[in-house]
């Protein structure tokens, strides 16, 4: 399974990831090379088996008393915040 | 022209659950703090936080699935909503979308001539809310406050059972 | 002997003696630190001053009449345990000015424990790599031949532990990050099982995979340090609450009767000198008594491929936090929010973990989610099932832990797939959420190699003693790398 570069665009573009022109066909042949790799698994027979999401079988959810048990930590986390105002973290206006 | 259309509407309701602290961290849920003081590093996203999971966000989740008649689900599944926006500060949405907490039930409501409707609800789910965005008073950016975010939200969906903006 | 060939136990008791104090130990690893790490590059951040402050305080808590195993010992962290007021990097340039504003757990319970933190080891970009060439801040040398990786993601706590550096240091390892780096500089490292170590601090590289775990020259060094920071955590719900067993005390028992099965699947192919190596260990085990036998996982060949599938795709979601927006690297001049987004992470993350990303999410967008990740999932319950049935014939299981020993920096870089294949016997263990060791068994070509053992869940305690009785009868961990006893 080939992937191109509008392929790499795409997905780069979900995920957020500014990649060059020259970069994308570099990635293109290294994903592609992942795919065919990992598309060994249709070959596998899972029948009826149930998806695994983790290794915790039989574990039940922790669940946390309903308290307020933290304070405010803006001054600690802002000091070194990329862009702060007013308390706010700023980012270029998003337009809706 | 109107009598040829009829009214179908199905309702997406996020109900923001009464609890003192949020769905997955201990920061207070009070609302009209200033900005980020009620968002501890969990709500931030900081790297290597961890959510743990508010015992009375579910038992309010159970007690509306108890009140309309449904199903709770004995096994469900907390799954993430991926997508880049600056108030959604891990990048994903901590909500169900598989084996929600509230299966079908139902409800009643009274219409003006004193009849009964009856209203389908086809699941309800536990989820956070994300923080919020302002744009006023702030040249060429958006100030994010994330006081809301990973405030425990009930999402109930309804069945397409309402026929007029009066049922809703 | 000199301070930095003392296993734990005897520098805690000559501290217990007042014969030297955390002050002057600490002081005698920071000059080896100087010395031997321009070489190594195995360290982001030294600390030294805070370290210092910390042997202080620990000869002080001496003083007023504290004891225990760890108290005063000197120790490395991985850089991807938050440290408070500490850089925590996780190797990337993303996290180059993040300054941690909390311990993790497993930092705070070893600082409860008195350890002394001497600094943050290099790592491969937020724990991508098998060779620890991805960081940020330039590959790891490995100890005992310079121009060779120590392994990876691990990499500078292994040749941190390896050089002497510290007697101890933390790791983390999802597809066998710590026990692959182990192998290669002919140390000791254990992954326990998953959910025995809290997660809460550890930068998230794979959630249903990732565990903290220890590198130290033996099992015997490590087993005081499991100890400490094994057990129930409140803030990570994946940490299961159950009693840690005596770890200790638990080395020294005999092997008489210990069932140990060979893994088939892992002989397949096996270059013939590891073959030989692990033979020899099966051997040592034989003669401690225990019963061995051939155990068959036929599924354990998609263990590579199903990883390569799950891991990528909980990454490219737990990556998603490093936007740029409210800690960590942010572009120059972002023209909008999308340009800020692409940019801060374009150029904040390195080419290994985009390329992770991008395979994640590739994997679970809409079309090829089935088809990839939800049938990995299902392979990944075959592999454990086939796990679970082995443990009822056999206690536990032994194999290779790397396919060669330490490669050429350079040499497996540019292709990912061949790259990912120096997992092959490890990644196994993280799929089940198996507790495994890996210990020095020999030499290829002058440089280590690891025998690696896997135990059912919770069998930390029979993996210690297995290991600690076979380092009794052995004596490849007492070597040295070339300029570093």
């Amino acid at each position: 399974m080939s992937l191109t570069s509008r392929d790499v665009e795409k997905i780069a573009h979900l995920a957020r990831l500014g990649i060059t022109d020259p970069e994308k066909p570099v990635y293109a042949a290294s994903l592609s090379k992942i795919v065919e790799f990992v598309d060994q698994l249709a070959r596998a027979d899972t029948g009826a088996v149930a998806p695994m999401a983790h290794p915790l079988a039989g574990q039940t959810q922790r669940l946390r008393a309903d308290a307020v048990t933290e304070t405010d930590c803006h001054e600690r986390c802002q000091r070194d915040a990329p862009a702060v105002q007013a308390g706010l973290y700023l980012v270029p206006k998003v337009i809706e | 022209m109107m009598q040829d259309w009829e009214v179908v509407i199905g309702l997406e309701i996020h109900a923001q659950l009464a609890t003192r602290s949020k769905i997955f961290s201990g920061a207070a849920t009070a609302y009209g703090a200033a900005p980020n003081t009620q968002a501890c590093l969990v709500d931030l996203a900081y790297p290597g936080v961890l959510p743990v999971l508010n015992v009375e966000a579910v038992r309010m989740a159970v007690k509306f699935g108890v009140a309309i008649g449904a199903r709770i689900a004995e096994r469900s599944i907390f799954a993430r909503k991926n997508y880049f926006y600056p108030d959604l500060p891990k990048g994903y949405q901590i909500s169900q979308y598989e084996e929600p907490i509230v299966g079908r039930g139902s409800l009643e409501i009274w219409l003006d001539d004193g009849t009964a409707k009856r209203i389908g609800i086809t699941r309800a789910h536990l989820e956070e809310d994300a923080g919020k965005s302002l744009h006023e008073g702030l040249a060429d950016a958006t100030g994010i406050d994330l006081n809301r975010a990973g405030t425990p939200l009930l999402e109930i969906v309804s069945e397409p059972d309402l026929r007029s903006a009066k049922h809703t | 002997m000199s301070l930095h060939d003392r296993s734990i136990a005897e520098l805690a008791g000559s501290l217990a003696r007042g014969e030297f104090s955390s002050v002057e130990l600490t002081r005698h690893f920071l000059a080896r630190i100087d010395s031997l790490n321009p070489a190594l590059n195995a360290l982001i951040t030294v600390t030294a001053d805070r370290a210092l402050a910390d042997a202080a305080v620990a000869d002080q808590r001496r003083v007023a009449g504290e004891s225990g195993p760890l108290l005063g010992i000197p120790l490395i962290h991985k850089d991807i345990f938050c440290t408070d007021g500490v850089r925590t990097s996780c190797g990337s340039r993303m996290l180059d000015n993040f300054v941690a504003p909390y311990d993790a757990t497993v930092v705070g319970r070893l600082k409860s424990a008195g350890a002394v933190m001497l600094g943050k080891a290099n790592m491969d970009e937020f724990a991508m790599g098998s060779s620890n060439e991805t960081s940020f801040y330039g590959p790891v040398h490995n100890p005992w031949e310079l121009d060779k990786v120590p392994g990876g993601s691990s990499g500078g706590s292994a040749a941190a532990v390896a050089a002497r550096l510290a007697p101890l240091a933390t790791g983390t390892d999802t597809g066998g990050s710590i026990r692959q780096p182990a192998a290669l500089t002919g140390v000791t490292g254990i992954k326990p099982t998953y959910g025995r170590v809290s997660r809460y601090g550890m930068i998230a590289f794979a959630s249903s995979l990732d565990q903290a775990g220890i590198f130290a020259r033996t099992a015997a060094d490590a087993a005081p340090v499991l100890a400490a920071i094994a057990g129930f955590d409140p803030r990570d719900s994946t940490c299961v609450d159950a009693p840690v067993p005596d770890y200790v005390q638990g080395l020294a028992a005999p092997l008489t009767g210990l069932r140990i099965g060979l893994v088939k699947e892992f002989l397949d192919g096996l270059e013939p000198r590891n073959g030989a190596l692990i033979g020899a260990a099966l051997d040592v085990f034989r003669e401690l008594g225990a019963v061995t036998t051939t155990v068959s996982l036929p599924n354990l060949p998609l263990s590579v491929p199903t990883y390569y599938v799950v891991a990528p795709a909980e990454c490219s979601s737990n990556l998603s936090r490093f936007d740029g927006v409210r800690f960590g690297y942010r572009c120059a001049n972002p023209r909008d929010i999308t340009d800020l987004y692409e940019r801060s992470r374009g150029e904040g993350f390195g080419a290994e973990v985009k390329r992770r990303i991008m395979t994640g999410t590739y994997v679970l967008s809409a079309g090829y989610f089935d088809a990839y990740y939800l049938k990995a999932q299902k392979v990944r319950q075959l592999i454990t099932d086939e796990f679970r049935a082995a443990f009822e014939r056999v206690d536990l299981l032994l194999g290779p832990t790397t396919p060669t020993p330490a490669f050429a920096i350079g040499a497996k870089i540019d292709d990912p797939v061949t790259m990912y294949l120096n997992d092959i016997y490890t990644i196994g263990a993280n799929l089940a959420g198996l507790p495994a060791v890996s210990a020095p068994c020999g030499f290829i070509d002058g440089l280590p190699m690891g025998v690696q053992l896997i135990g059912p869940h919770f069998a930390e305690g029979r993996l210690l003693n297995a290991v600690h009785r076979y380092q009794l009868a052995t004596d490849w961990h007492r070597h040295a790398a070339p300029g570093c006893a």
